[in-house]
């Protein structure tokens, strides 16, 4: 049920919490099980994770695998250097270190390195354009903690990567994870109140008792401690456009009225603040809410560290599924199954 | 010169060039690349090709055909460097075949659909060769791949390929190896087949550039309401011509563009007139519309007839000199000498000077004008200036803003209703008066009374003086008189 889940969406993304969490294992067992499934996906990442070479440690990259009549987009020097035959059917005008955006369907299975646009916005741009060459799914292979794809407003959903690289201490790398979870599933604020709020792209605001949204004239957080008078001269909910960092969760915890703070944000990719910061303020009372929230499908575990320590696997699994309530799976285990 | 040099120049130009609804990057540079015309036959040319192109337009039977081609035209990418690789016999790859064959596949769709409205404006050259050879299912599908069907061999290796168990990396990669060398074979196959159609590819190209352009003038012509000049030899004139940037700018405020009549005799002809009434938006859009007529534009106008030059000279002092250290007075003399000397080097221009010499003492200002005048007249050189000074006699002809018509005003003048009280047309003017309304204008706007009494009080003392010193010196012209 885990493809099933997938081939639901329009669109997912794969994102790994650290190198080395397992997230080409998982990219490749999803497109091994998606090739059958009778739908067309798509396959593209962002930022140029398809380097051949690991740029932290060095060691070679694994390629993707793609399937007969799966489309997929690189740029143009991975498309050159493609092992499979492919399709051309579509050439970007934008440019990216690597060259334009090739978009082609392939013809043979094979293996390619994936490369894709550089910001969230063209991923999405792209995403959009996939409708044309009647694509069902597009699967966005997220680079290293660039969460970002994972925003909703890129993508429907998206599966976690997460394993041992990040910690080999179970009950650590449990929490680590469920931070992100957390953030992923905060809830929403009002739809009419989302539809007000997402034009405003700077500043801190208020939302008052009527539900007006209310400029402070606080340019950013940054100068929110600052003009400690007028941050709730609305009342006790605010709208932070940008990103929220570890002083300002800080700050709002050390508040008289933590206890009756909403913090609106735009989604979780835009909560910076680390997790003691943001369990503390929670604690008090405060809550958060988003404009857009996100869905997790899955998490997708390895229990091997690149140091060669390895996890139990079930235990691990079991761990996560528990904390988090969302099915973990270890990808290289589900396959030979 | 490019057009893009002469937006640089010509204020106003790029409101125009912005205002063209073109559809693909390539047309735009393209434009942008366009040259200055010398010829009136070439004027011509590109003046029948937009009028041809507005007939179609104003055709509603065609108006679905002409979006139609648009949004075709918005697919054109532009893949001039494929073209030259196959212009120069080099090998293609993929992505320039498949960037050649989509172009050939739009170009061929955009041919049927102006065939299908007789529309002959811009012929192309038919490329269905071209699309024969990257097409050899005949699926007119805008992808590309070196297809099974160019070769039983090709097609061979693939089922063999295909047929293998996974796991049997070490055959596969042979049959890859060998695989990659056919494929490259063919390719160069197709490559040189098609460099022998890259000189109809390129003009195809080229076509479909000028076909946007033309669209997207003909369409200007339409929504600005301008008006296809005729050429001539002689005085350049226009008839109630406008300031399309301007006429924005005032219909944004509820206000309304007076057009004027101007017309520019093979001499220099002086404009006199009050302050605020308009005389350096007559320069500008007389630049703005002798250029866009030098491009092959129709221009804004109810109509006109203009004669070809071989440049714009505007001088408007808003030029930034002052950057390069150079006071304004130098920079404007250093411009106006550039000019005579184009001038005595025998190009024809068209010379627009605002307010010459204005920012030195009115007595050798006066004498500048006067030179000035006298130089161009005496070359045959198309030149409109405009002077606040007095008693210019030197060999002209002379324009006035009617200007300011104060026998309707009721209420208080302020900056914001002035300009209805404004005539801003031209009229003939025989004397060597210029309107003195300064003061009067300064009063309508309610600036101080204490201080235009002084000012008055000035005044006339120094006309008192001047008559006075002009009686001693034997009635020396040249005297400021008050009407």
């Amino acid at each position: 049920m885990f493809i099933e889940d997938i081939l639901r969406h329009r669109s997912v993304a794969i994102v790994g919490l650290a190198k080395n969490t397992g997230k080409t294992e998982c990219l490749n067992y999803i497109l091994r099980h998606v090739k059958d499934a009778g739908r067309r996906v798509a396959l593209t990442s962002i930022g140029i994770d398809g380097e051949s070479l690991d740029q932290v440690s060095q060691t070679p990259k694994p390629e993707i695998k793609v399937y007969e009549d799966m489309v997929f987009v690189t740029s143009e020097k991975h498309y050159r250097e493609k092992r499979l035959i492919a399709e051309v059917m579509d050439i970007s005008t934008e440019q990216t270190s690597l060259g334009r955006l090739v978009t082609a369907r392939a013809v043979s299975p094979g293996k390619v390195l994936l490369s894709g646009p550089a910001k969230a916005e063209s991923a999405r741009r792209l995403i959009e354009g996939m409708r044309r060459h009647s694509v069902d799914t597009t699967i966005v292979d997220g680079a290293l903690s660039r969460l970002s794809i994972g925003s909703p407003t890129v993508t429907d959903a998206m599966i976690l990567a997460t394993g041992a690289a990040l910690s080999c201490n179970i009950p650590q790398l449990t929490r680590m994870t469920k931070y992100v979870y957390d953030r992923i599933r905060l809830p929403q604020v009002a739809p009419d109140l989302a539809e007000r709020l997402a034009p405003i792209e700077s500043g801190v605001w208020a939302v008052d008792k009527d539900g007006e949204v209310r400029d402070l004239g606080i340019p950013s957080i940054f100068m929110a401690a600052g003009h400690k008078e007028r941050l709730f001269q609305y009342g006790n909910t605010l709208y932070v456009a940008g990103v929220v960092s570890d002083n300002f969760m800080r700050f709002l915890r050390q508040q008289k009225n933590a206890a009756e703070l909403t913090l609106v944000i735009r989604d979780f990719t835009k909560m910076f603040a680390t997790m003691e910061a943001y369990y503390a303020y929670l604690k008090k009372g405060g809550r958060v809410e988003v404009l857009h929230s996100s869905k997790l499908l899955a998490v997708c575990v390895n229990p091997l560290a690149p140091n060669g320590y390895r996890l139990d696997s079930d235990e691990l699994r079991e761990a996560i599924q528990t904390s988090l309530g969302v099915p973990a799976y270890d990808v290289r285990k589900m396959d030979f199954n | 010169m490019t057009l893009t040099t002469a937006i640089e120049e010509i204020k106003g130009l790029r409101f125009m060039t912005d205002n063209l609804e073109l559809q693909s990057g390539w047309a735009k540079r393209m434009l942008h690349a366009s040259p200055y015309l010398h010829t009136a036959e070439e004027i011509n040319r590109e003046l029948e090709k937009t009028e041809e192109m507005t007939r179609i337009l104003r055709d509603a039977s065609l108006s679905s055909v002409i979006d139609r081609i648009c949004l075709k035209l918005a697919q054109v990418k532009d893949i001039r460097g494929s073209i030259a690789r196959a212009r120069d016999s080099q090998n293609l790859d993929d992505l320039e075949l498949f960037e050649i064959k989509v172009f050939a596949l739009l170009v061929a769709d955009i041919r049927q659909l102006l065939e299908s409205g007789g529309i002959r404006i811009v012929p192309f050259p038919d490329l269905e060769p071209v699309i024969a050879i990257l097409d050899p299912e005949g699926m007119r599908i805008p992808h590309f791949y070196v297809y099974d069907a160019y070769s039983p061999e090709l097609s061979a290796i693939r089922k063999k390929m295909k047929a293998l168990a996974e796991g049997a990396e070490k055959e596969l990669e042979a049959l890859r190896h060998e695989h990659t060398l056919l494929e490259d074979r063919i390719r160069e196959q197709l490559s040189s087949r098609l460099h022998t159609h890259a000189e109809a590819i390129q003009e195809a190209f080229q076509k479909v550039g000028e076909l946007d352009i033309v669209i997207a003038k003909g369409k200007q012509v339409l929504s600005m309401r301008l008006c296809r000049p005729r050429v001539s030899q002689g005085t350049t004139r226009f008839k109630k011509i406008f300031n399309p940037q301007v006429r924005e700018a005032l219909a944004k405020e509820g206000k309304r563009f007076q057009p004027v009549d101007v017309s520019i005799a093979p001499k220099a002809t002086l404009i006199s007139g009050a302050n605020m009434t308009g005389k350096s938006v007559i320069l500008k859009t007389v630049a703005l519309a002798q250029t866009l007529f030098q491009f092959g534009f129709h221009v804004p106008a109810e109509e006109a007839e203009i004669a070809p030059v071989d440049g714009v000279r505007l001088c408007t002092g808003d030029e930034q000199d002052e950057l390069q250290g150079l006071s304004s007075y130098a920079s404007e003399m250093l411009r106006v000498n550039s000019i005579a000397q184009e001038v005595k080097g025998g190009a024809n221009l068209l010379v627009l000077v605002d307010e010459l010499a204005r920012t030195t003492n009115p007595n050798e200002g006066r004498a500048i004008v006067n030179a000035v005048l006298d130089f161009l007249s005496a070359h045959g050189t198309r030149s409109l200036i405009t002077s606040h000074y007095g008693g210019i006699e030197a060999d002209c002809l002379r324009m006035r803003v009617r200007g300011f018509v104060s026998e309707n005003v009721t209420g208080r003048l302020t900056i914001d209703n002035i300009n209805e009280h404004i005539d801003y047309s031209l009229v003939e003017d025989s004397g060597d008066t210029v309107p003195q309304e300064a003061i009067r204008i300064a009063r309508l706007l309610g600036v101080d009374n204490d201080l235009l009494d002084s000012a008055e009080h000035y005044l006339e003392e120094n006309i008192t003086n001047t008559r006075g010193q002009a009686k001693a010196e034997n009635a020396a012209p040249g005297e400021i008189t008050n009407k």
